[in-house]
């Protein structure tokens, strides 16, 4: 008798709570329906999801990037604290090109730097299948290599130029991560005897200290510049002038590092979104934002940077320099298998600004790209077999309209449109920047 | 303070030797795992010059009691097979670098052996490949996993063999000769064989 008297009162109980769900449907349906076309319906859609892929109850603020002089809320390596002076000596050093002493061949000398193949017109990447530093000629697509000299003399990469937008959020740095011994390299002790990673730092300083040697930079021309002199010694009180050592290349580094740390894509749309403005993005855009955040790509593109600080396999073809016909990335560097086609995830602001895509410069468009997750059919067939595949790594199954509104969001709602405001006017050397080649002295109106 | 320095730097000291011997002995492992394949250095600066090699007439491997090398084999290698093959490939790749060549030597099928140099007989290896646009380039570890990727492919869709141009050293002479339209089983199968998978 007890057992039915139990029966029954539990029977009433989900009929009460399927009675309210229904009423509720009911009275939801009842409202006037929003037009799912309209900003705000398609904004209030988009802080839901948005606030979804934040952890905890961070909400929208935790995709916000900060201000570029709120330098206190830029994550930075406590062993290189961030000082307006020395993210000001980095924003000049960065473009210097009068760093560039040490080519292979002397008629590049200070031709140079590193804004070379980090500029900001292309969103601080190369906007070239294979980035020319060193024995380049011209500036933006149209660099090319100076055909007078031999191949080795000329500064190349068999790996599409990442950008430096946002690197702030990246505890580790080359597609690789090789460089750092912090975030993912914590770990691991091989990679932190690495000798890229003597000094024990984030991969930013790491790899800023690390370029002056690789790509044929010092300090001995910019010594002489009583301006520079004056500069290192307000942003390094405590060595208090620069000199042709290798003490000073890793000050440049150093600066450069923390100027790198300040450029942030903060004034993208989707930025001006999440901090209030509701008309920031178009409504193609918003709808863009709504398939990101409620698709899968949100899984490795999130944090304030749209990027994990780990290492996935997606598939991308190697280079085409890359002639060993194997990059196998992040399993090089660990030397286990499972890490093997694994690269490191990039953010995602201002790709619109340079092309071509994916470590192997494999994608001509931001279009060709989300059509590929959309597919998701590996380029390359051997990162397939070893079964280190992103579980992410499914297809979309978007519609077109779907595809085109997610390529909107990543060509415009993610675009700052004013990333010059991070290039200096003038340098104290006075040579050209970014670069100081005969071609480009004539294109960027220099001579 | 002198005495925690001087800890310090033992520390230090220890922890050095220690990756030294780590370093070594995954050195050791992976070249135990890749022994028998036979690894050159010098593929790799092969690989630099190939362009400039100058490559003699087609070699006909009949006239050595190699003509099986044409045929289809029988003992298609498997897709588990493959698969371990390409492991393999990824180990010497990860360990000794995807420029690592992979040279394969022509064995005759009787004795199993190398062919001792004499008058009748080159010592043949495989050193490059024939690329769509007509390049040889060096058979590395990464152009090696290429080919078994592409036969995993083909016993996925059942698709019909390719063949392949390679270029073969005779070892005793120094020369090169190209060697023309071997099948791509008949390479991963002589391959597999070599490193006894």
């Amino acid at each position: 008798m007890k057992i039915i008297n139990s029966m029954i009162k539990f029977l009433v109980i989900i009929a009460v709570i399927l009675f309210v769900i229904i009423s509720d449907v009911g009275w939801a349906s009842a409202q006037d329906k929003p037009d799912s076309n309209t900003i705000s319906y398609l904004s209030a859609r988009l802080k839901q999801l948005v606030k979804f892929a934040a952890p905890s109850n961070l909400g929208l603020n935790y995709f916000i990037l900060p201000n570029s002089s709120d330098l206190s809320s830029i994550p930075a390596d406590p062993h290189n604290p961030l000082t307006p002076e020395k993210v000001n000596l980095g924003k000049l050093l960065f473009h210097e090109t009068a760093l560039s002493i040490n080519p292979i061949n002397p008629k590049h000398w200070q031709q140079s730097s590193c804004a070379s193949c980090h500029f900001a017109e292309a969103g601080f990447r190369s906007n070239l299948a294979q980035a020319l530093g060193v024995g380049g000629l011209g500036w933006n697509k149209s660099r090319h290599r100076d055909a007078e000299v031999y191949s080795v003399e000329i500064d190349k990469q068999n790996i599409l130029t990442p950008s430096v937008l946002n690197s702030a959020y990246q505890k580790v740095m080359l597609w690789n991560g090789r460089a750092g011994v912090t975030g993912p390299n914590a770990n691991e002790p091989l990679i932190q005897e690495f000798d890229v990673n003597r000094f024990k730092l984030d991969g930013l300083e790491t790899q800023a200290i690390d370029a002056m040697t690789v790509h044929k930079l010092g300090t001995a021309a910019i010594a002489i510049i009583p301006e520079y002199q004056k500069l290192f010694a307000q942003a390094f009180p405590d060595r208090a002038y620069v000199a042709a050592e290798v003490e000073d290349l890793k000050r440049v580094g150093l600066a450069i590092a923390a100027y790198e740390r300040t450029l942030l894509a903060n004034q993208a749309p989707f930025q001006r979104w999440l901090k209030g403005d509701e008309t920031a993005m178009s409504a193609q855009e918003l709808r863009g934002g709504i398939v990101f955040f409620s698709s899968s790509c949100v899984q490795c593109h999130t944090r304030p940077n749209l990027a994990i600080t780990d290492f996935r396999s997606v598939g991308f073809a190697d280079h085409p320099q890359d002639f060993s016909g194997l990059n196998l990335g992040r399993g090089v560097i660990t030397k286990r298998a499972s890490d093997d086609f694994k690269f490191k995830v990039p953010q995602l602001y201002n790709l619109a600004d340079s092309s071509p895509y994916g470590h192997g410069a494999s994608f001509n468009t931001l279009r060709e790209v989300v059509e590929y997750f959309n597919r998701a059919q590996p380029q390359k067939l051997e990162a397939l077999y070893a079964g280190n595949l992103s579980v992410w790594f499914r297809p979309l199954n978007l519609t077109q309209q779907q595809v085109d509104d997610l390529t909107a969001f990543l060509e415009t709602g993610l675009r700052d449109p004013n990333l010059m405001r991070y290039v200096p006017e003038g340098l104290p050397s006075g040579l050209c920047f970014p670069n100081n080649d005969p071609v480009s002295r004539k294109q960027l109106n220099c001579d | 303070m002198f005495t925690t320095n001087k800890k310090i730097k033992n520390k230090n000291a220890l922890l050095g030797v220690v990756l030294v011997i780590l370093w070594i002995s995954n050195i050791n492992f992976a070249s135990a795992d890749i022994s028998k394949i036979h690894l050159t250095s010098s593929a790799f600066q092969v690989q630099q010059v190939s362009s400039l090699r100058e490559v003699r007439e087609p070699i006909n491997l009949e006239q050595f009691g190699l003509e099986y090398w044409y045929r289809l084999t029988e003992d298609i290698p498997t897709a588990n097979q493959l698969i371990k093959l390409s492991k393999r490939l990824r180990d010497a790749a990860r360990y000794l670098g995807s420029t690592w060549p992979v040279i394969l030597p022509i064995i005759p099928p009787l004795n199993g052996e190398m062919q001792q140099p004499n008058g009748n007989y080159p010592r043949l290896t495989i050193t490059d490949i024939r690329e769509a646009g007509g390049n040889w380039v060096s058979m590395t570890a990464g152009q090696t996993l290429k080919l078994v990727t592409q036969e995993l492919e083909i016993l996925k869709k059942s698709g019909d063999q390719p063949l392949v141009d390679f270029l073969v050293k005779d070892e005793v002479s120094g020369k090169y000769y190209s060697l023309t339209g071997v099948p791509l089983n008949r390479y991963c199968y002589e391959l597999l064989n070599n490193l006894k998978l």
